[in-house]
């Protein structure tokens, strides 16, 4: 009797966790594929793709105040949307640590409606780091140069994401906007349902966040 | 007894809903360089690598090892450059010399293959800033390619090996003289970060911060 109701005890755990696992795959990955991307076609091209290996593996996923506040300590004025499209929200940021086990000053914020925390398929990331001057080369750039709030910005449509988990789930393009404020650079890339107009009303929206 | 049945047919039921996600994951093994990057990113990432000759799984796998500048998690663009075997090489299962660029420009990740390393023997793979365009890359004494990006900034380094599966036996992979370019000087890795998302290779510090070599549990 004794040994039975440890057998059970031991399979009912093991749901458990299986099931906490099939939750995560569930929320973060399987809502928005159809059964066909379920299994990745090894014929297809981008598949083909080498790559680096994630930003995640060398990155611990922090509380976006935590890291803003001793970025301000810092001297870093992180700047964050205040209006989001549909129902994005915070998840949280992406950060690696510096030797001293303090947070580097480059991050990359993610937001999500789908509870989505990877960079490669979250619907809006926010890559940041120090800079004063935009990435983008005048001549050669597909995109626009512009100024939003008087901050000197980069727009474009349309350009390639080289994630392969991005581009099952919406299609090869996003929208960059990368924008300088108070000395340090934000690129975002939101997923194509985001247009430039919501893209640009969310850059125009950041604000200090204290 | 009820019970029991009900919670075998469960865990079959989710392992098979989670057995494709295994499947399709790209294996790495390897050194991210630590430090943030300075203001106007990094000029050049430069290793003296062992090339090593294992077997592939047939189907559509390969393994690869490399040397890359990051220009943009956030879009996912690099450049690449680095050796490969495996069923996308212009001769299937054969080693090649390869330059992989994704930036905002590109159609689709451009790579260039170059014909062709020797097994067994070390090359010194890098990409560095270049004077007329934004990059070069290549292998010393071999090939050099030349590249214009946009960004054109770089934001991290990496040396991985990468793989379709982690059933490849990468004994022999040996990373030596690890350097990054920063203000337009050469400096040895001074800092770095493993990562890994496989359970059976392994890797070991050969220096503090500049060698490493990696192998798979037997």
């Amino acid at each position: 009797m004794k040994y039975k109701n440890i057998l059970i005890i031991t399979l009912l755990l093991s749901t458990l966790s299986l099931v906490v696992v099939s939750v995560y795959y569930t929320t973060n990955m399987k809502k928005t594929t159809t059964p066909e991307e379920d299994v990745v076609d090894i014929d297809d091209p981008s598949n083909r793709i080498k790559g680096p290996a994630p930003f995640e593996l060398k990155s611990t996923f922090a509380l976006i105040t935590t890291v803003s506040d001793q970025w301000n300590k810092s001297g870093m004025s992180l700047h964050l949307p205040t209006k989001l499209s549909g129902k994005l929200i915070p998840m949280g940021v992406w950060i690696s640590c510096t030797d001293d086990n303090k947070y580097g000053d480059y991050g990359i914020f993610i937001y999500s409606a789908k509870n989505r925390t990877k960079i490669a398929t979250a619907e809006l990331v926010i890559e940041v780091r120090p800079g004063s001057v935009l990435p983008f080369n005048k001549e050669s750039a597909l995109g626009i140069f512009t100024t939003i709030n008087g901050c000197d910005a980069y727009i474009q449509e349309n350009a390639l994401v080289g994630h392969v988990e991005y581009r099952k789930l919406y299609g090869n393009n996003s929208t960059i906007l990368c924008i300088i404020i108070d000395n340090l650079c934000y690129w975002m890339r939101g997923m194509p349902q985001l247009s430039v107009k919501d893209m640009v009303n969310i850059a125009s929206n950041m604000s200090l966040l204290k | 007894m009820k019970i029991i049945k009900t919670t075998i047919c469960v865990i079959i039921i989710l392992l098979a809903l989670g057995g494709p996600f295994a499947f399709a994951e790209r294996k790495y093994i390897g050194y991210y360089l630590q430090k943030d990057p300075p203001l106007s990113g990094y000029y050049g990432v430069k290793a003296y690598v062992n090339t090593i000759d294992q077997t592939v799984p047939s189907g559509s796998n390969f393994y690869c090892e490399w040397v890359t500048i990051i220009l943009s998690y956030a879009n996912g663009y690099w450049i690449q450059c680095g050796y490969n075997k495996g069923y996308d090489s212009p001769t299937s299962g054969a080693l090649y010399w390869y330059v992989e660029l994704m930036d905002s420009t590109t159609e689709d990740p451009e790579i260039n293959w170059w014909y062709q390393p020797t097994a067994n023997n070390y090359y010194t793979y890098f990409v560095e800033e270049d004077s007329t365009y934004d990059w070069k890359a290549g292998v010393f004494g071999q090939f050099i390619d030349y590249l214009d990006s946009d960004p054109f900034w770089s934001v991290d380094l990496q040396t991985f090996v990468e793989a379709t599966t982690d059933d490849i036996v990468i004994n022999g992979t040996d990373f030596q003289y690890l350097e990054y370019k920063g203000n337009h000087d050469w400096n040895l890795w001074d800092q770095h970060v493993s990562g890994s998302n496989s359970s059976v290779w392994w890797i070991v510090d050969a220096s503090e911060h500049y060698e490493w070599e990696a192998f798979r549990e037997p």
